[in-house]
């Protein structure tokens, strides 16, 4: 259990440094609510396509001894 | 002669008129857009209620939005309503995509760099500001449902009258 | 309030997290519509899948999803038991009904079957104001063997300038496992005595908390931390686990395994799972290609630790259409209790563990998997195409590989 919790807390700094590493992707700059073009798009949603990912999360959760993780993700047009 | 209850009761009705004066009009920020036909700015409007919306071709709502704005245009256009709608796409062929499938009968302004929107502290597409004669902003709506139509209709109209 | 597309995920029983789009309906219903194709090498596993998923807004504050999901599945599956050509094994019923061994034939590694799924999932998203939106869901999946019932709670808050979301969720099912002729064999019961026991039940909890962030006008990621646990029957009723001796050919001086007895395998009543789970898409370029890479950490009690990485890049061809390819890698440790076989040496008498199995699912895996999809706005709508060919390696395991391709067509149309 600690060794788990510490395996959790270490990937979640690298992941954070991971990010900040890889530079401008993940340079954090203000958006505004008018600038969500490409937010906005299909293709740039956390989920592009439920479809692929529930046929993809069915045949690897039948195959694979893991399941799950994925989850809720925001981004988007950020309309209404 | 200096009398100082006069002057503590001078700053004391001073005090309570600041404080419990009404939520201040807030004058609507000033602009000069171009247009397909020339520049256009508020107080070319300033005998008419306008009606001023923020949208974008990327904006889903404002597909919803541009419905109803068409028809108020249209029924209130003669009575002193004029619809001003601000572009915020970075590109004109986007906005030029847009109006193609969903036609205007109110005016178009462009503004790519998107410095009308902050002026107007917006926080949501789409919004859009209902602007008296005097230049003051009486009503803000953000974002758009076409539930929402009626009710705003209904403001619209009481403004006019 | 924010219209929200829920993602439910049916096969894993589970209903945690939904998706957050963009906003794609306006009083407008969308359907996305999929044929799936998998199938894998050595005549082993096919399936074809069809997919219905359906989303329209009931309300200015609601949002309905309606996911329906219809599986034919069929070809050979390997049991557990080892390949031999001598066993010991006389009488075994396997997955299609009665299947039996004379003394001193050839062991069962894989046996037929055929199967047909339904499953349905249903959500419904209100938005309690501008910022904060709860999502219900509900969904079944009925098999000949199997059965599940799930349902699922999600709440999720915006911040004020919509570029964080933060999401909590718990989840829940229910699972009733038998096999499709009689109930579930007794655990490491010999295949012989035929010792059936009633049907298996399983309780599964499911917890998961996420942040969403966009960073920039081209970024946004997700970082999902799940907690799952479950109860009960999590033996499969099919498989088996062999006891074995390695035995020379006197002529030929080769060794092969023997099989002297077959016994029914056995998992834990329990599994504790936790998964951390990170993603994210990001545009670069002129011509507006766009990536995403996700990470998935994962561990549980039995063992298991796995890793995955899996890897998109989308280039637009026009205005309408582009080619996506895809890479995804896949690695896991094996269970505790996983064995190739039981050894028997003839010489110290066979001792069974507690828990067993032989199932290649639960073995030391690497998985790669390569794919490219191209899609295309056809009539109004959206129509997609994709091929992917899987290969996985299984460790200390009698198959030691799994290979299929994957094909699959879809198309996604809204109706006003």
């Amino acid at each position: 259990m600690k060794l788990l919790f510490t395996l959790m807390t270490l990937l979640t700094i690298s992941s954070c440094s991971l990010y900040n590493a890889a530079g401008n992707a993940f340079k954090t700059e203000q958006v505004n609510a008018w600038e969500r073009n490409i937010l906005a798009r299909d293709d740039m949603q956390l989920d592009a396509d439920p479809v692929r990912t529930f046929s993809d999360e069915h045949i690897y959760f039948s195959k694979e001894a893991s399941t799950g993780g994925r989850g809720v993700g925001g981004g988007g047009c950020g309309c209404n | 002669m200096f009398n100082k209850s006069r002057v503590l009761f001078g700053l004391f009705a001073l005090f309570i008129f600041t404080v419990s004066a009404p939520v201040t009009a807030q004058k609507a920020p000033t602009f000069s857009l171009d247009s397909d036909n020339g520049k256009i700015s508020l107080n070319q409007y300033k005998n008419k209620l306008v009606y001023l919306d923020f949208w974008a071709s990327w904006c889903k709502p404002c597909r919803t939005s541009f419905k109803f704005m068409n028809e108020i245009q249209q029924r209130y256009g003669n009575k002193g309503l004029q619809i001003i709608a601000i572009n915020l796409d970075e590109d004109r062929a986007s906005a030029a995509r847009f109006l193609k499938s969903h036609p205007a009968n109110f005016k178009i302004a462009y503004d790519p760099d998107g410095s009308t929107p902050g002026a107007y502290n917006l926080k949501v597409m789409p919004t859009s500001y209902l602007i008296d004669k005097r230049g003051n902003i009486i009503l803000t709506h953000k974002g758009f449902k076409e539930t929402q139509a009626p009710e705003l209709e209904k403001m619209i109209a009481q403004a006019l009258n | 309030m924010k219209n929200i597309k829920t993602k439910l995920s049916i096969a894993t029983c589970s209903l945690l997290g939904g998706v957050q789009q963009a906003q794609a309906v306006d009083n407008a219903w969308d359907l996305d519509s999929s044929l799936l194709y998998y199938s894998e090498a050595d005549d082993r596993v096919s399936v074809t899948k069809a997919m219905a998923f359906l989303t329209g807004d009931l309300s200015a504050e609601d949002t309905i999803n309606v996911n329906l999901v219809l599986d034919t599945m069929s070809g050979a599956t390997p049991t557990g038991a080892v390949k031999s050509q001598s066993s010991s094994v006389t009488s075994f019923t396997g997955a299609s009904g009665a299947s039996s061994t004379i003394d001193g034939g050839a062991s069962v590694d894989r046996v037929n079957f055929s199967d047909t799924r339904m499953g349905v999932a249903l959500t419904w998203n209100h938005g309690l104001n501008r910022t904060d939106t709860i999502s219900y869901g509900g969904s079944m999946s009925v098999e000949k063997d199997y059965q599940s019932y799930g349902a699922s709670v999600n709440y999720s808050i915006d911040s004020d300038d919509r570029t964080r979301t933060y999401t909590f969720g718990l989840a829940g099912s229910y699972d009733q496992i038998y096999r499709k002729t009689d109930g579930t064999p007794e655990p490491l019961s010999n295949v012989e005595d035929n010792n059936i026991l009633s049907d298996g039940e399983r309780y599964s909890y499911d917890l998961i908390a996420g942040i969403s962030k966009v960073f920039n006008k081209k970024t946004v990621a997700q970082l999902n931390y799940t907690l799952s646990y479950s109860d009960g029957y999590h033996t499969d009723p099919y498989k088996v686990i062999s006891q074995v001796r390695l035995v020379e050919d006197t002529i030929s001086d080769e060794f092969a395994w023997t099989e002297l007895e077959r016994y029914y395998e056995a998992r834990p009543d329990s599994r504790m799972r936790h998964a951390i789970f990170t993603s994210m898409a990001h545009q670069y370029g002129a011509t507006g290609e766009t990536m995403h890479l996700d990470y998935r950490l994962y561990t549980d009690d039995w063992g298991i630790t796995s890793h995955t990485i899996d890897l998109r890049h989308r280039t637009p061809l026009s205005s309408s259409s582009y080619i996506e390819p895809h890479i995804r890698y896949y690695q896991q440790s094996e269970a505790d209790f996983f064995l190739h076989s039981i050894l028997d040496d003839g010489t110290n008498p066979v001792v069974l563990p507690e828990y067993a199995s032989a199932d290649y699912r639960l073995a030391a895996t690497t998985g790669l998997t390569l794919g490219a999809e191209y899609g295309i706005e056809l009539a109004g709508g959206k129509l997609r195409a994709r091929g992917e060919y899987i290969n996985w390696q299984h460790e200390d395991s009698e198959y030691d590989e799994t290979a299929a391709i994957v094909l699959q067509v879809s198309y996604q149309k809204l109706f006003d």
